[in-house]
């Protein structure tokens, strides 16, 4: 199997929890409502949807369900986030007014109600059994290939707002760049000159490409019309400044796009080709600007670290012996453990920045194992036309070369519409987070008194919070049964609650954009440890599981006594008001 | 707007447990004034605030608002209950339909009938809980932001800031009704939001500099010396625009030259029509400032009058050296 | 089964109400033996643990050790067979209990502690150590030389469990309290924690059920008896008086028969009324350990109890009667109503006659004022989750063997009840007594009194009890 594979599933699997992490981080990170019942919400979600999706009941043995409306997978989402939000707030209703630790184990126990209902109930969603058969929107109709009209509009579509994307982030990364001078030698850089000077800069000319001219055509008129509300302008500019012109380019390159690889018979291969070292391009550039000051030193200091943790899981990989290899992991993963540990502590440059240099290790090791190892073996082999294939099949991310034809598979449009989803509510959360409304919930979570004092009612406030918190648990319970397609009760207990949890602090508490962090890093985590799992023998694996589990609590807990902000840490939001 | 005094305190009364805090206070305050209240310690005044306030319930004895009972602007509206109750009934009445469901089976009657019935044991639990708590406390039912709202802001002995928020943030949270506070326009009507907003941080630029807190627009509040929490607190009131400020020690652990500031500014602010009731400990701040004084010792009102008043007062002395 | 008893002629039905409060007050015992530790910890040393039940997984898990060595990892070798074990075994079960013993002492205030520093007197540190270490092998041959027996198993997991559960006070939970973090943190703290003791459990246990070893029967007078299986207690009133019946439907044995005539029972009723009163009477107006209310309800009790057994006279199943009702009750399930109270009495003499109560009962009202009065609040904070370490043990041995099977959820499982029972009861030891009797009796008797409601709704009921409380009593019920 390609790797660029493993990393699409993660990726379908981060986003849908990050949707999770994002309603926690509403209700918990943004108005200080533990909700310890989470995945309740996440599973009315998830049932609402499948019995929107599904066909009337038909009759057959062994799947019983109340009602199969046979909407479109559209319908049924709004239809998840609405019934998990108007739930959400009536389970606020009786809730909210308790202290915070009775206000939590009391949703606990809501959500635990919501799982046996579902558990005893076997005429409501077929009971203890399995609920089957909820049919992916359009499963039908993929994998699809060049040449077709079905086919362009999705390559349009998919191609498009990837294009889109990756263009507002570059944006953002110059930006990045221009306002805050995040390396510490760019400080002296004028505000406002900052987005020109970088247009000089090699990331600069790659945006100016990357946006097709759209920029020049927006640039005048977007800056007049901004203009007049100065105020607003200075909030909106450090999130929308390139929207713009990212979303036409986006339209722009979706439509050739379609037009190529309709017309040519190479053209999907060419334009997946293209599309895919543009991310390239734009996760180097983005890396480069949060780099730094890091010259080649960092660098590599870095990248032997990160090969150095790789190395350590050498005797795994390369012992079958149990006793043999298993002392010898701990032991090289000691050693590695131990040289981080010094360098942290007794050299300057990495103590002043272990978060960057942790994360540049982190990176380097998911390099290694993405690039490199996966071409181990066809070059023992001797075989470097295997070799070179699997490079270009894991560097060609969007297209799945496995077949004859390139093609978009089902698994990488899941992957396109749960990023666009999660895009899109990262996108209108932060209005919402940055609007007044956010202003009094994160009132709120500091002093419900103040607020009350002021003249405002916090337990209106506190209702939306939940209603909004849930209602994306909701939508990410839609998303999760679209993807497992068969849903069971036991898939919803406490448990989930408590990943939305670590994820939460992970990426950050009260920052949105973190939570998209902490799912993939939980997912990451989780996808390597089965990989490894995979090379104990089956009696043990079981146990090996939960080991990662206790890792898993243990780290958690070393963050938060460490690092309680989470990595990203909260927005800092103090230059929003400057002018 | 009525010529009923601004605030009109009678016979106020308040016990804990076994102790009387307020034992029949009675006064009044007007428009464009600054009334000290003053008195040894225990005498009462922060209880009062809190009664004033309605963060309490009284015991007995009532508080009125230019001519409105607070207790009367505090309750629920007709039309918040109407959204509870049915909240509840229809909360109950889908437990009803449910616990039908399971029961006895799907007919129509047999849904409708416990639905019905759920929602009718939802609107007695609602009224039920309601008349309970009002017996007990009265707090849980009451809106005290509603006071706020119809024009009086206290600020607190202790000062409460939002720590995590800013100087500027906490400023542009207070003003009332603003467009963004409403979850819809927020992502819906952002032009409007804009423009409030815009107007908000006007206001907000003015309070900070007239309360000289320039230099700490972007400081978290949590980060503030004592003295810049109390012009935070005070400039917040500001923004709100109210009747009525009720000051808990403005200037407790402030130093002189910043006690000056704040006089200052609760003068002018005085001069622009606002009325102001103060709780103080500095004598010599309460006289310079205020045009009325209140005396209380022992929960009872001592003595009433202007400063110099008061500083003949054998009453007042007395009591301060007895205390 | 069904054939035997029908051979009895006059089986009396199951009164289901009857039945079900009976049933509630047997899990409402089950709820308090970890409800008890929850709320010292949540009351004492402020942390709402959600590891709780993840500590009695550990301690019923722990009881394997002396139960059933052979199927604990890594232990497998020290055994010869299930049970048996070689003498490195039972002397590695020995100090194992030796230092369960010595570190729970430990865990009260270090090197001082196991001088005898916590006690009331102030002994020579020589002598403190001496009796300390006499304690521990005491404890720790009656564990050796018992061992596979279960209740042995019991001693064994309170030792240990009670050494392991200040270690989190210690290494985790201490720490955030030094950094003063709200209580909501808190709460995300003890779910880590037991998320890092459940799967902990389960990296050594593996995934696979585990149960005891255990002989169901246990000579009692003679007679052996089936602690797990059912026994039906029948009860009939008939002209001339009642009769009682307790019989083992499996083995068909009569465990007790007997009857007392309508004067007798009036007799033993107004008997124990007037000792109940004269208990009442005699401890009026004081507060001691045994105040009036509990002095008269023991003294009544116990002289129905005894009355009724010296009275009784035998007979044989009436044919006909005007009442008949059967109950049936585990003599396991009357062990853990007998345990719970058992434990209670020891929390209860514990928080009114020594110092250390007094010292628990104060930092319970108020942590600070606590701290200024000079109570010691970090050696009180130890000791309370050195008695919930131990009563967690003791209370998951009973559980694994009440449940039959020990799997890596029974503690998160009885975790939700405990914890409605906990803030039922508004954060105090006695009110989580009172909140664990209340959710077991509603999950019981809801469960009966609601047709067509499954079994499965036992959870939801405590929590619907709870919310309706809440609803009313934001504080709970005692707060």
């Amino acid at each position: 199997m390609v790797v660029a594979d493993t990393v699409v599933s993660l990726g379908v699997f981060a986003s849908f929890y990050a949707l999770l992490a994002l309603g926690m981080n509403i209700k918990y990170g943004h108005t200080g409502l533990l909700d310890f019942g989470h995945v309740g919400f996440y599973l009315i979600g998830a049932y609402t949807a499948a019995l929107f999706v599904l066909p009337p009941e038909s009759g057959s043995p062994g799947t019983v369900y109340v009602v199969g409306l046979n909407l479109p997978w559209v319908v049924a989402a709004a239809a998840a986030m609405l019934v998990a939000g108007v739930v959400g707030a009536l389970v606020a209703l009786p809730t909210l007014r308790l202290r915070e630790d009775y206000l939590a184990i009391t949703v606990l126990g809501v959500s635990a109600i919501f799982q046996r209902v579902v558990q005893a109930e076997s005429w409501l969603v077929n009971g203890p059994d399995a609920l089957r058969g909820i049919e992916p929107p359009l499963t039908g109709r993929f994998p699809v290939g060049g040449r077709t009209v079905f086919g362009a509009i999705a390559i349009a579509l998919i191609g498009g707002a990837i294009w889109a994307v990756a263009t507002w982030a570059l944006g953002q990364a110059l930006e990045m760049d221009g306002s805050s001078g995040t390396g510490g030698t760019d400080a002296a850089r004028a505000d406002g000159s900052g987005g020109q000077e970088s247009r000089a800069t090699l990331a600069g000319r790659l945006h100016a490409v990357a946006t097709l001219g759209t920029d020049r055509l927006l640039g005048d008129r977007g800056g007049s019309g901004r203009g007049n509300r100065a105020l607003s302008a200075a909030v909106d500019r450090g999130r929308n400044g390139y929207v713009g012109s990212s979303l036409l380019a986006g339209v722009v390159a979706g439509v050739v796009g379609a037009i190529v690889t309709f017309i040519a018979p190479v053209g999907l291969l060419a334009w997946g080709t293209v599309v895919s070292v543009f991310t390239w391009l734009v996760l180097l550039v983005g890396l480069g600007r949060y780099a730094g000051g890091f010259d080649a030193i960092d660098y590599a200091v870095t990248l032997a670290l990160g090969a150095g943790y790789m190395l350590a899981l050498a005797p795994m990989f390369f012992l079958d012996s149990l006793v043999l290899w298993v002392p010898l992991t701990l032991l090289a993963f000691g050693v590695v453990i131990g040289v981080t540990l010094f360098l942290r502590a007794n050299w300057s440059r990495f103590a002043s920045r272990p978060f960057r240099y942790g994360t540049f290790v982190g990176l380097w090791f998911g390099v290694i194992w993405y690039f490199p190892l996966q071409v181990l073996s066809s070059l023992r082999a001797g075989d470097a036309m295997a070799a070179a294939t699997t490079l270009f099949n894991n560097t060609v991310w969007v297209l799945s070369l496995s077949a004859p034809e390139p093609i978009i598979g089902y698994s990488r449009f899941q992957l396109f519409l749960f990023g666009a989803i999660v895009f899109l509510s990262v996108y209108l959360l932060g209005l919402v987070v940055d609007s007044p409304f956010g202003r009094v919930l994160r009132a709120i979570r500091n002093d419900e008194r103040v607020v009350s004092s002021l003249g405002k009612d916090p337990f209106t406030y506190k209702i939306q919070s939940m209603a909004i918190g849930s209602a994306l648990a909701g939508l990410a319970g839609a998303l999760a049964a679209l993807y497992y397609q068969t849903l069971v009760f036991t898939m919803f207990a406490p448990r989930v609650t408590f990943i939305a949890l670590l994820m939460m602090f992970l990426g950050g508490v009260g920052n949105n954009r973190a939570m998209v962090v902490g799912a993939v890093l939980y997912w990451a985590f989780e996808a390597a440890t089965t990989e490894l799992a995979g090379f104990v023998p089956p009696d043990i694996r079981e146990n090996l599981q939960a080991l990662r589990f206790v890792i898993m609590g243990v780290l958690f807990l070393v963050l938060l006594y460490y690092r309680p902000e989470g990595l990203l840490g909260e927005r800092s939001r103090t230059g929003v008001g400057s002018e | 707007m009525t010529d009923a005094p601004l605030l009109e305190v009678d016979d106020l009364r308040k016990r804990f447990g076994g102790i009387t805090a307020v034992d029949g206070a009675s006064f009044s305050l007007e428009r464009g004034t600054i009334t000290g209240l003053i008195g040894p310690n225990g005498a009462g005044k922060t209880t009062t605030f809190d009664l004033i306030s309605g963060f309490y319930r009284p015991d007995g004895g009532t508080i009125r608002f230019e001519g409105r009972d607070i207790q009367k602007i505090m309750r629920p509206t007709a039309g918040e209950k109407g959204i509870w109750s049915s909240a509840s009934a229809s909360g109950f009445g889908l437990l009803g339909a449910s616990a039908g469901r399971v029961l006895y089976g799907v007919s129509p009657a047999v849904l409708g009938g416990a639905a019905a019935l759920g929602a009718g044991a939802g609107v007695g639990i609602y009224f039920g809980q309601a008349a309970v708590n009002n017996r007990r406390s009265g707090f849980k039912h009451s809106r005290p932001f509603r006071l706020a709202r119809a024009g009086m802001v206290r600020t607190f002995q202790i000062t409460r800031e939002l720590e995590e928020m800013t100087v500027l943030e906490n400023l542009l949270l207070a003003p009332q009704h603003q467009d963004g506070e409403n979850l819809f326009n927020a992502l819906f009507r952002r032009g409007t939001v804009a423009d409030d907003e815009a107007a908000i941080r006007e206001d907000a630029a003015e309070v900070i500099d007239l309360l000289d807190l320039d230099h700490l627009r972007d400081e978290r509040a949590g980060n503030l010396s004592g003295g810049q929490r109390k012009l935070l607190e005070l400039g917040r009131v500001l923004m709100l625009e109210p009747d009525l400020v009720l000051l808990d020690e403005p200037v407790a652990g402030v130093n002189p030259a910043l006690t000056d500031r704040i006089m200052d500014a609760i003068a002018s602010m005085r001069d622009e029509g606002y009325g102001f009731c103060i709780v103080e400990h500095d004598m010599e701040v309460i006289m310079n400032l205020s045009d009325r004084i209140v005396v209380m010792s022992e929960g009872k009102k001592l003595s009433e009058g202007s400063p110099t008043d008061i500083q003949q007062d054998e009453a007042v002395l007395e009591a301060y050296l007895g205390g | 089964m069904q054939g035997k008893i029908r051979v009895r002629c006059t089986m009396p039905p199951t009164t289901a109400l009857l039945q079900a409060i009976i049933t509630g007050i047997a899990t409402g015992s089950m709820i308090a033996l970890g409800a008890i530790g929850l709320s010292m910890v949540y009351s004492i040393a402020e942390v709402p643990n959600f590891a709780h039940g993840d500590l009695l997984t550990l301690g019923a898990y722990t009881a394997l050790v002396v139960n059933k060595p052979g199927n604990v990892p890594f232990l497998e070798l020290l055994t010869t067979g299930t049970q048996a074990r070689t003498l490195t075994g039972t002397v590695v079960v020995f100090l194992i209990t030796a230092v369960g013993v010595l570190g729970a002492v430990y865990a009260l205030g270090g090197v001082d502690a196991l001088g005898g520093s916590w006690w009331p007197t102030n002994p020579p540190a020589a002598v403190g150590a001496a009796v300390h270490i006499a304690a521990a092998a005491a404890v720790g041959l009656v564990v050796a030389w018992g061992a596979p027996s279960i209740v042995v198993g019991m001693i064994f997991s309170g030792a240990v469990v009670a050494t392991l559960a200040p270690l989190q006070e210690r290494y985790v939970f201490g720490k955030f309290r030094q950094k003063n973090v709200s209580l909501a943190l808190m709460l995300v703290v003890s779910l880590a924690v037991a998320f890092v003791l459940r799967y902990g459990i389960q990296t050594v246990f593996g995934g696979t059920a585990r149960s005891y070893a255990i002989q169901p029967t246990v000579d009692v007078f003679g007679a052996s008896v089936n602690v797990a299986v059912v026994k039906f207690i029948d009860l009939y009133v008939m002209d001339g008086g009642l009769f009682l019946n307790v019989t083992d439907p499996v083995s068909d044995g009569v465990l007790f028969t007997g009857s007392w005539s309508w004067l007798v029972v009036v007799a033993i009723l107004a008997v124990s009324a007037v000792v109940g009163y004269a208990g009442y009477r005699f401890r009026r107006g004081e507060r001691a350990i045994l105040g009036p209310y509990l002095l008269g309800t023991i003294a009544g009790l116990a002289a129905f109890v005894g009355l009724s057994a010296v009275l009784a006279t035998g007979g044989s199943v009436p044919e006909s009667s005007l009442y008949a009702t059967r109950v049936r009750l585990s003599i396991l399930r009357m062990f853990i109503i007998v345990l719970a109270l058992g434990m209670m009495g020891v929390l209860h003499t514990l928080l009114r006659a020594t110092k250390l109560g007094k010292a628990m009962r104060a930092t319970s009202d108020n942590r600070e004022l606590a701290q200024i009065r000079g109570i010691d609040t970090e050696r009180v904070t130890m000791s309370v989750w050195v008695l919930a370490g131990l009563f967690a043990g003791i209370g998951g041995v009973t559980l694994g063997f009440l449940f039959g099977t020990l799997t890596i959820t029974m503690g998160f499982f009885i975790l939700l009840p405990m914890f409605a029972a906990v803030i039922l009861g508004g954060i105090t030891i006695y009110g989580a007594l009172f909140g664990s009797y209340i959710v077991g009796l509603a999950m019981e008797v809801g469960i009966f009194a609601i047709p067509g409601l499954s079994a499965t709704y036992r959870v939801p009921i405590a929590f619907v009890v709870l919310i309706l409380v809440l609803l009313v009593k934001p504080e709970g019920i005692t707060g």
